[in-house]
């Protein structure tokens, strides 16, 4: 990432986050305030496309929209930093492709100029995680803290989308969840897909094969907690807890982002960021947190 | 770029009409409003509670940018492809 561009970022928020996660938005903009950190919006951006439907159904509006999207940044010839692993995999794919094939680009071009906006190229994408390990830095996170997890058990949830676009992402979380104070819980199925994906096809097997897999393991290995970044993987989790708890089981596992647990630490209260609106209470996680020394 | 041929996925289809029962109200959010995830008033309520701006700084406050993308949706035909009315609002089933 450009280093004169350090203590500023470019978001693109993406619909979920924005639209039914507004505790990881007011997390996340707390979070960045007490890094330091200026945050830019993208103005009239619009859905990244998903991955999903959008691309499946109809891969030249897919390119289209995307490169719309970045075409805001490459204005302002800023990077542009993602917290949802689907807006991540949806921009980065397409910046690739465009970026690799002119005729494509130009014919992406030939439909953006008609509405004033030009794709050049210029901005890279970056998930937060590389934002807050590579650029802020793991010591300067970790001078800011004023509370500490204190050991609390978090099972990673990567999301399959970042493992397959960047391997060096894992690691990365890892050390950002360690940084906070929190103990990792490995589990066998932490690469598992949450269930999203196979969610419009077959909600069932979504549900039985995929989350309660995973929640399953996390449970049997005595995780208090299961904190990620992509939105998508977060509601796909928590809900499915709802629905299996009409079925008789309970699991109970809160659900949290990770940016919430960092916002934590940097001194928001529960309520400031909304932790409240969480389908599982967050309770284990808010028990556990406690002033550093 | 093409849908017909992609050496990146050359097993990927393309899709035909009509869409997918599951993928209907996603496909209709995103044509409609430009964001496949709709902003309830329930989360509005909640996000100024929040101190966040009502709406964010993207297609859910912006006219200009939902123009922008319908006018694109129908540049590259995916309303075609869809069955989209732009009467109802819907697609074709």
């Amino acid at each position: 990432m450009r280093t004169q561009q350090v203590h500023s970022v470019m978001i693109f928020w993406g619909c979920m986050i924005s639209a039914v996660q507004p505790f990881v938005e007011k997390a996340t903009r707390f979070s960045l305030q007490r890094l330091g950190v200026a945050l830019q919006e993208m103005p009239e951006a619009t859905c990244c496309p998903d991955p999903e439907i959008s691309r499946t159904l109809g891969g030249d509006l897919w390119l289209t929209l995307a490169a719309r999207n970045l075409s805001i940044a490459n204005r302002t010839s800023m990077d542009v930093t993602v917290i949802c692993n689907g807006c991540f995999e949806t921009l980065t794919k397409a910046n690739a492709e465009l970026r690799s094939d002119k005729a494509v680009s130009e014919k992406v071009n030939s439909i953006l100029n008609r509405h004033d906006r030009e794709y050049s190229g210029s901005s890279q994408i970056y998930h937060m995680i590389s934002f807050l390990h590579d650029v802020v830095g793991l010591e300067a996170v970790k001078s800011k803290l004023v509370q500490a997890l204190s050991g609390l058990k978090c099972s990673p949830q990567y999301g399959c989308r970042i493992l397959r676009e960047n391997l060096d992402l894992a690691p990365k979380f890892d050390r950002l969840v360690e940084t906070l104070g929190a103990q990792l819980i490995h589990t066998d199925t932490e690469r598992l897909c949450c269930g999203v994906p196979t969610m419009y096809a077959d909600p069932d097997f979504s549900l039985h094969e995929r989350s309660e897999v995973k929640l399953r393991e996390i449970k049997q290995e005595g995780a208090e907690c299961i904190t990620l970044f992509c939105p998508a993987c977060a509601e796909r989790i928590e809900r499915a807890q709802v629905t299996l708890r009409s079925e008789g089981e309970d699991f109970n596992i809160p659900v949290v982002n990770y940016l919430e647990l960092l916002a934590l630490c940097l001194g928001a209260s529960p309520s400031e960021i909304g932790a409240h609106l969480h389908r599982v209470p967050l309770n284990p996680i808010l028990e556990r947190i406690r002033k550093t020394p | 770029m093409s849908d017909e041929e992609n050496p990146l996925y050359p097993l990927r289809k393309k899709a035909v009409s009509p869409v997918p029962t599951s993928f209907q109200n996603s496909v209709a959010n995103l044509i409609n409003q430009a964001q496949v995830q709709s902003l309830l008033d329930f989360w509005i309520d909640e996000r100024t509670n929040l101190s966040l701006p009502e709406k964010p700084v993207s297609a859910y406050s912006s006219e200009k940018a939902v123009q922008q993308s319908q006018e694109i949706v129908k540049e590259v035909g995916f309303d075609r492809a869809v069955r989209f009315d732009w009467n109802k609002r819907r697609l074709r089933t």
